[in-house]
């Protein structure tokens, strides 16, 4: 068990990371979904990989904690994950405050997303699950899945763009939910 | 580019096309341009800094102590090592239930020493009653070692605890009567019976000593959005925590591999001089006790007496 778990560990650490924020949040979230997988352990009926089964466990985690943060935010105000106060001391700092920069970058791009789209682009770009699954654990259908992606990746296109997409950006609306 | 070309490009960069589909969008080089770009996104997304060590080994310690601690339906039951545990309410409930039993059977004991031989009849019409109540503070503490026993075992279920807790808050009711029946006994043999009987009032007394204390008064001005500074302040938010979960606000119970016994409904900031600590808030309603608990360790960094309900 030990060592399944360990298996599982960071990518589940990464979706809750994506979907919760905050650095401190995903280790709530990641450790609990750690602890719903043993708890529910007699439930995984081997449909799926073990890890697409776990890493829907991490997003219901990431998402629960989420919505506890959102009933009281003072107590989440802080992230110790943020050094974008560290000293520029040489060209690798400048280097590891440009990679910090970035990530707060998509931190913040991921944090403008509504959260239906940001658990659905997660889940498939992090989790690696597919439309079905997805679809499967937020109870929706394939083709919401794929509007869903389709339209949280164009808002993530469109705030982190100015930077490093082509000047020509898409100008159309992606499809609606069906 | 047209809404279907967006979303052929996702389902291409996803892999959830046919053989056909995947002909089409590598003959578009619209939507090919379009899956670069998209891919550079996704990348991005993945790119995700690793966990702590510590976090790790945290939560593979948390699931692991619940793997052992799970009931023998999971795996191998084997009983998880845990670091702090404090006396649970049960065991208090069944030291003075047998303290109660004591007291019947010296009760029996004295009375038929003391007024057996001098008046038969009187004699008799006691030791009539005497085995009857002593009957009753039996089934009471059978009743008792039971419902303890019940909510035990319910608390071994971490997603349970508040029916345990509403376990030990039954058996203490049923305490209380015991107790009192039992105290009047005591009395009633004390007018008769001698230092044995004195002796006996005693252990009633001492178990009364064990009553939890009373409520603590509320703290003027407490705001539960605010940390924590004193065992007042933590009282009322352990009260608040309570409040909030009979309402149903309170979701799930915080990850902790803390043990369950601590009934730990919340979290907040402690702050003691220019540190603030965040800690799980344990909730120990039969001992009118709040605990502010380390969430690595588990340790107990401050205690404070349980505020009294607000609606009473």
């Amino acid at each position: 068990m030990d060592a399944l778990l360990r298996r599982h560990y960071d990518r589940v650490h990464a979706v809750t990371r994506r979907i919760a924020g905050g650095s401190r949040d995903a280790d709530d979230a990641a450790q609990e979904a750690m602890i719903r997988i043993v708890r529910n352990l007699d439930r995984f009926d081997g449909r799926s990989a073990f890890g697409t089964w776990a890493y829907r466990i991490a997003t219901n985690a990431a998402l629960d904690e989420l919505r506890r943060r959102k009933r009281r935010p003072n107590l989440q105000l802080v992230d110790d994950d943020d050094e974008s106060g560290r000293e520029v001391a040489d060209d690798l700092a400048h280097r590891h405050v440009d990679s910090v920069v970035d990530r707060l970058a998509i931190d913040e791009a991921l944090a403008e997303l509504p959260e239906e789209f940001r658990a659905a682009v997660v889940m498939r770009d992090v989790g690696d699950l597919d439309y079905q699954e997805i679809a499967d654990a937020l109870d929706v259908p394939v083709g919401t899945v794929k509007s869903r992606i389709a339209r949280g990746r164009k808002m993530l296109v469109e705030q982190l763009g100015n930077r490093d997409a082509p000047s020509e950006r898409p100008t159309h609306d992606p499809p609606n939910d069906p | 580019m047209t809404d279907e070309q967006f979303l052929l490009a996702n389902a291409y960069l996803d892999g959830e096309l046919t053989a056909d589909e995947r002909r089409i969008a590598e003959a578009d080089p619209a939507v090919m341009a379009e899956v670069e770009q998209l891919r550079g996104v996704q990348a991005r997304v993945r790119s995700v800094q690793p966990p702590t060590e510590a976090a790790r080994e945290t939560a593979i310690a948390a699931a692991m102590a619940e793997f052992r601690a799970a009931p023998a339906t999971a795996q191998a039951p084997a009983p998880a090592p845990i670091p702090f545990r404090p006396r649970p309410a049960y065991a208090r409930v069944l030291a003075i239930a047998a303290a109660v039993v004591a007291v019947g059977a010296l009760g029996v004991i004295v009375s038929q020493a003391g007024l057996g031989g001098d008046d038969d009849d009187a004699g008799g019409d006691f030791a009539a009653e005497e085995p009857a109540e002593s009957a009753e503070v039996n089934a009471a503490t059978e009743s008792l070692e039971n419902r303890s026993a019940d909510a035990d075992a319910v608390a071994d279920e971490p997603a349970a605890d508040d029916d345990a807790g509403d376990g030990e808050s039954t058996a203490a009711t049923i305490l209380a009567e015991a107790g009192a029946e039992a105290t009047d006994e005591a009395f009633t043999l004390d007018d008769g019976g001698g230092d044995a009987a004195e002796e006996a009032a005693a252990e009633p007394a001492d178990a009364a000593a064990e009553e939890p204390p009373p409520f603590a008064a509320n703290p003027p001005g407490f705001d539960p959005d605010e940390p924590i500074t004193e065992p007042i302040e933590l009282g009322a938010f352990g009260r608040f925590l309570l409040d909030e979960e009979a309402a149903g606000r309170v979701g799930s119970t915080p990850n902790t591999a803390c043990p369950p016994e601590l009934n730990i409904l919340g979290d907040t900031t402690y702050v003691v001089g220019d540190d603030a600590v965040d800690v799980f808030v344990g909730v120990l309603e039969a001992e009118r006790e709040v605990l502010a608990i380390e969430r690595d360790s588990c340790d107990i960094v401050l205690e404070g007496p349980l505020t009294e309900p607000t609606d009473g």
